[in-house]
């Protein structure tokens, strides 16, 4: 946020500009950065609306509409500056606009005059430069979280557990690399439209994901990141209303974070699937994603739409053992031919564990032990499966493996529990 | 924007080409060469020699010696000079260039 002020703090206002940062950031900025053509200086810009909002606010009074205050405020700054100036406007490795976009708005000076409902939304420009290719995955998480997200290089930094000036020191190299090395600041072209939205649902779910199971840390799930990333799914959708995929990456998170409270347990511990108390799943979310997946159902079949559905079968279940493990099976094998990914056909073999038992799950983990080799969830897995055919030895080694390779202190815990299991029959001979 | 297409090439796939290869090769690099003239994005383009004929300079001390500067795995075999919009419309000039001998092309902005 933007920072504290010492005093009484008036409620009114502070909830007014918290709401309206996160509302708002976003959008504000992608419209500045339209205008003024430099992501650093639409940012500094609305960064001082926000200060000049803190100062404001509990004195005048919260404006009607916060986010035309901000803007106003936000574009005669940036106005300003361009004008004082003149050196660095002209230095500034400008953005490289659309021409079209370019005739709506003549200049910071156009922008000044326009009211500011006729304002389009520009946010998946935004969104597409920061999520440009030719950008680190890491850079473009950070700098997505940061642009569109509204969050400060602090908060990304406590989300992504890194140091806040490594984090700073990402995000200000590639807003750099997009000003020097000529990424427009645009939606992509229709041709490369559908491989540039996965690279930004990618990057989203990324988001999700590391909220979601946390690769490191002392809890397996971190809401607030996994729910900003949902946040950001959301505008996504709003914007691309005929995105199959992105329609069903928005319904999966949803089912997934729909069980955040019963997936750990008052000491802290991982609850498996199986084990997890059902009604403290979130329902209201369950209701929503299955909504979104009769929708996405129609579009086209793709990665996103198949885990969905798979996640969806899990949520239909009121007890575990009324899992419909065939059905999921099958969904598996179509993901497996889809993607050829690893992790699939790692989570394939679960499934079919259920359905076919330990010795067919197995044979489906050949060849996986390379590609997978940091993966502890592999090792978690094909202990399991050894455990159930009664190669006991070969499981307890395998949970060694496992609990070497994992970070999170709840996932030890229930290694741990497994691999005790298993070690008591291990002086028995297999049958 | 300007930018430079560093086209590299994988020394041992190279050592390893027919005559009838560079021949085809020699053919598509002239026609990808005509396709960024005729779309009037062309600045300039050349194929380089063996890197076993190059000769390197230091300006400081004016030291000479035989060979390329920098024994990489991939060496430099072609370059392309373009004048285009921005870094996607580069990118799929450069996602077209003629692949001979395991190639990768690095594009990077150019100034003058």
């Amino acid at each position: 946020m933007t920072g504290s002020r010492t005093g009484p703090a008036p409620t009114a206002a502070t909830a007014a500009l918290e709401r309206a940062h996160r509302e708002h950031w976003g959008r504000l900025l992608a419209l500045l950065i339209g205008v003024v053509r430099s992501l650093d200086v639409a940012e500094d810009a609305l960064a001082d609306s926000f200060a000049a909002a803190v100062d404001r606010w509990p004195v005048d009074g919260v404006p009607d509409r916060p986010e035309a205050w901000l803007l106003t405020v936000a574009r005669r700054r940036a106005v300003d500056r361009l004008r004082r100036d003149a050196t660095l406007a002209r230095k500034l490795p400008l953005l490289i606009i659309d021409r079209a976009a370019e005739a709506t708005i003549d200049g910071p000076e156009g922008l000044l005059d326009r009211p500011v409902t006729t304002i389009p939304d520009e946010r998946l420009r935004l969104l597409f430069t920061c999520c440009h290719p030719a950008l680190a995955i890491e850079a473009r998480v950070a700098l997505t979280l940061r642009c569109v997200g509204g969050l400060s290089t602090a908060e990304v930094a406590r989300a992504f557990l890194v140091s806040e000036p490594t984090i700073a020191a990402r995000i200000t190299r590639a807003k750099k690399k997009i000003a020097a090395a000529g990424v427009p600041y645009r939606v992509p072209a229709d041709s490369e439209l559908p491989e540039r939205l996965d690279g930004v649902l990618a990057v989203l779910y990324s988001v999700f994901t590391e909220g979601y199971a946390a690769s490191s840390g002392p809890g397996p799930v971190r809401a607030d990141l996994a729910g900003e990333a949902i946040r950001l799914t959301r505008v996504v959708v709003a914007l691309m209303p005929d995105e199959a995929e992105a329609i069903a990456l928005l319904a999966l998170m949803l089912l997934q974070h729909s069980r955040r409270n019963a997936r750990v347990d008052r000491a802290g511990d991982l609850v498996l699937l199986a084990d997890q108390n059902r009604d403290r799943w979130r329902h209201d979310e369950i209701a929503e994603a299955f909504d979104l997946l009769s929708g996405a159902a129609r579009g086209r079949i793709g990665s996103y739409l198949l885990q969905a559905t798979i996640a969806a079968e899990h949520a239909r279940a009121r007890h575990a053992a009324d899992t419909d493990w065939a059905r999921i099976a099958e969904l598996y094998a179509v993901l497996d031919g889809l993607t050829g990914s690893p992790v699939v056909r790692l989570n394939r073999a679960v499934a079919v564990a259920e359905v076919d038992g330990p010795r067919a799950a197995l044979q489906l983990l050949d060849g996986l032990q390379e590609p997978l080799a940091r993966h502890h969830l592999f090792y978690a897995a094909r202990a399991r499966f050894a455990c159930g055919v009664g190669d006991h030895a070969a499981a307890v080694d395998d949970y060694d493996r496992a609990l070497a390779l994992s970070g999170v202190d709840a996932d030890r815990a229930l290694l741990t529990r497994r691999r005790a299991a298993c070690a008591t029959h291990r002086t028995q001979p297999p049958d | 924007m300007r930018f430079l297409f560093l086209v590299f090439d994988d020394p041992a796939v190279a050592a390893t080409i027919t005559d009838d290869d560079r021949r085809t090769y020699a053919g598509q690099f002239r026609a990808y060469t005509d396709r960024l003239r005729t779309a009037g994005v062309l600045v300039d383009a050349a194929g380089l020699d063996d890197p076993d004929t190059a000769t390197t300079v230091r300006p400081a001390d004016g030291v000479i010696t035989d060979g390329p500067y920098a024994e990489a795995t991939e060496a430099l075999g072609a370059f392309f000079h373009v004048d285009c919009a921005d870094l996607d419309v580069a990118l799929s000039y450069a996602h077209d260039v003629p692949v001979a001998t395991g190639v990768t092309v690095e594009v990077r902005p150019t100034f003058t």
